[in-house]
């Protein structure tokens, strides 16, 4: 069975920006639940440090804070293919901006990840905090819920 | 020379977070050269206060994600100092592991990814994939990846670490797997070798500036220092009232920017690897020597543009000096010991170590319950603005004749040297589906 990399990124020092390491810690304490082939990485804010790591899987799922039209805590599961970014080529900072462009790197470097899916859930404040807000934290465990639906679903394709 | 020249760069390219550089000339004439901080302040200090003693570390190792190794042995260095914890010989080596494997880490990343594609004249690190460089950028990625892997046995993570606690470690390697690092560090050896060859080959295109200035960092008598040592500056010497660092990191706000700057003896100062290299070079390991002949780095070096230099010096070192630690651990025997007890009592301790981008400081008060009250943290890339800022005023005269796009480049570059990190924060995805 191939390895799945399960990635978190963001700051918990950002209030619901913490959102993909609070999910990835609670798939962590549920992964005897889980696929055996999955790999649960912290990647925090240390985008570029993640390149070695993207080559060790040819599919990635990436948990994060992503502002897109929806509720607060609404999630939503898409693909590298879904997302319209063309200003992200150059401007490549070693975090702070893309992660996109550090997987675009291992891409070209590595070949690998050939599939990527992000599972996105729409913050509600991204200032300093070290604690989600209340309107977010209030639908985690719904939003935990859909997320291992979705790992499953996932993982089942890649049989 | 009778020229108008306006730049304006806003949010400069391959550093970390935004900053932007201003120049204005009017008939020859300039009116305005500035380095801007944007980005807004963060308040680490205040999410601090009112926790435990034994969660600093872990919400201190969130401030960066390049540096969370070296805030997280700040951070426990001035926890342990209010709470008068000691170290075992052992912990003191496997910390000495750990700060090596993120020093690499930054270092490696700055040099290869961000400051490489200046040399070999290309916009960013993704035109050399699949170029004449391309082999240059896999040593680089295999470099990359021999840090991680060691941060990840001494740290429990690549980023973020887990294991580095209060008193020691909560998991420490085995023999086997440091025999193993140990075997990667010295294959690690050769390619940086490789790799400083190849530097050498285009090290003219960094710029030939020199500016006089101070330089501060660390300093042992014992060794290279990175995590233990004296506040030194090339200026004044040694200073050994750690507690009162603020006597020579003076903090202060400019109009121009978010971020704090700061001076001691002059106008400004430098911190980083090439402070360290002026104030330490004859501590550097054999290889790491050779490395700083071969690139023409000689102390005491004015030049900012050879921090990378430094960087990459430092590299050599950390490795070296990673493969001595280990067959230390190794000859005295790895002992699975527990974390150092913990006696809760009031208290003020200030931690002070080198992190890739120079010399860092946290500074906690504890009260009888051991919570935080009063919480300082220096961080380096705070120290540079302002030594960033007298370089460009310095740099700006002798560049005026060339172009507009050498002039921008040239000052980009020499923001790149400093590698600053001018937020270590977030990101944010915005996403229009279709």
């Amino acid at each position: 069975m191939k390895k799945i990399g399960i990635i978190g990124i963001g700051n918990p020092l950002r209030q619901d920006d913490g959102i993909g390491i609070f999910l990835l810690e609670k798939l962590i304490k549920k992964k005897n639940n889980l696929p055996k082939n999955i790999e649960y990485i912290d990647g925090g804010t240390g985008f570029l440090n993640l390149l070695p790591v993207l080559s060790n899987f040819s599919k990635i799922i990436i948990i994060d804070a992503v502002n897109f039209n929806g509720k607060i805590g609404e999630s939503k599961l898409f693909t590298i293919k879904d997302i319209k970014n063309s200003d992200f080529y150059e401007k490549f900072n070693s975090h702070g901006t893309n992660f996109l462009q550090i997987i675009e790197l291992s891409k070209k470097l590595n070949k690998k990840p050939t599939e990527i899916y992000f599972f996105g859930v729409r913050p509600k404040e991204i200032s300093q905090g070290a604690t989600l807000t209340t309107e977010l934290e209030k639908k985690t465990d719904l939003i935990l819920e859909k997320l291992v639906k979705d790992i499953k679903k996932i993982c089942d394709v890649s049989k | 020379m009778n020229k108008d020249i306006e730049i304006g760069i806003e949010h400069v390219t391959r550093v970390e977070g935004h900053g932007n550089i201003v120049l204005n000339v009017k008939k020859g004439k300039i009116e305005k050269v500035q380095w801007q901080i944007s980005e807004a302040p963060r308040f680490f200090e205040a999410m601090l206060r009112g926790r435990n003693y034994y969660e600093l570390r872990t919400i201190t190792s969130r401030i960066c994600g390049i540096c969370s190794i070296g805030h997280s042995l700040a951070s426990l260095k001035a926890t342990e100092d209010a709470l008068n914890v000691s170290i075992s010989e052992q912990t003191g080596i496997l910390r000495r592991l750990a700060i090596n494997g993120e020093n690499m880490q930054s270092h490696i990343l700055h040099v290869g990814y961000l400051a490489l594609p200046d040399l070999l004249d290309v916009k960013s690190v993704f035109p050399l994939v699949g170029s004449k460089h391309n082999d240059s950028l896999l040593k680089v990625v295999k470099l990359h990846r021999l840090s991680n892997e060691m941060s990840d046995l001494i740290c429990g993570r690549t980023t973020h670490p887990i294991t580095l606690v209060v008193g020691g470690f909560s998991s420490i390697p085995s023999k086997k797997q440091l025999l193993k690092l140990k075997k990667n560090l010295e294959e690690g050896l050769e390619t940086v070798k490789q790799l400083a060859q190849v530097i050498h080959s285009v090290i003219d295109k960094l710029p030939n500036f020199k500016r006089e200035t101070e330089y501060i960092g660390l300093t042992s008598k014992k060794e290279y220092a990175f995590y233990d040592g004296d506040i030194a500056s090339t200026d004044t010497g040694i200073f050994q009232k750690y507690k009162d660092y603020k006597e020579i990191m003076k903090e202060y706000f400019v109009p121009q920017s978010t971020a704090l700057h700061a001076k001691h003896n002059r106008d400004s100062y430098m911190v980083g690897a090439l402070a360290r290299y002026n104030l330490n070079s004859e501590q550097l390991h054999k290889e790491a020597k050779n490395t700083a002949d071969l690139l023409n780095l000689k102390p005491i070096c004015y030049n900012p543009y050879m921090n990378n230099i430094a960087q990459l010096v430092e590299f050599v070192h950390n490795i070296e000096d990673s493969i001595i630690q280990i067959d230390k651990l190794i000859k005295n025997g790895i002992k699975d010991e527990k974390p150092a007890d913990v006696k809760i009592k009031q208290g003020r301790g200030v931690g002070i170590i080198e992190v890739p981008r120079g010399i860092l400081v946290h500074d906690y008060t504890l009260n009888e319950k051991g919570k935080c009250t009063k919480a300082n943290c220096i961080i380096p890339t705070n120290q540079n603005h302002a030594n960033i800022q007298k370089d460009m005023e310095a740099l700006v005269p002798g560049i005026l004749n060339e172009t507009k796009e050498k002039i921008e480049l040239t000052l980009e570059m020499l923001v790149r040297a400093y590698d600053p990190c001018i937020s270590c924060s977030t990101h944010y995805l915005n996403v229009k589906f279709v």
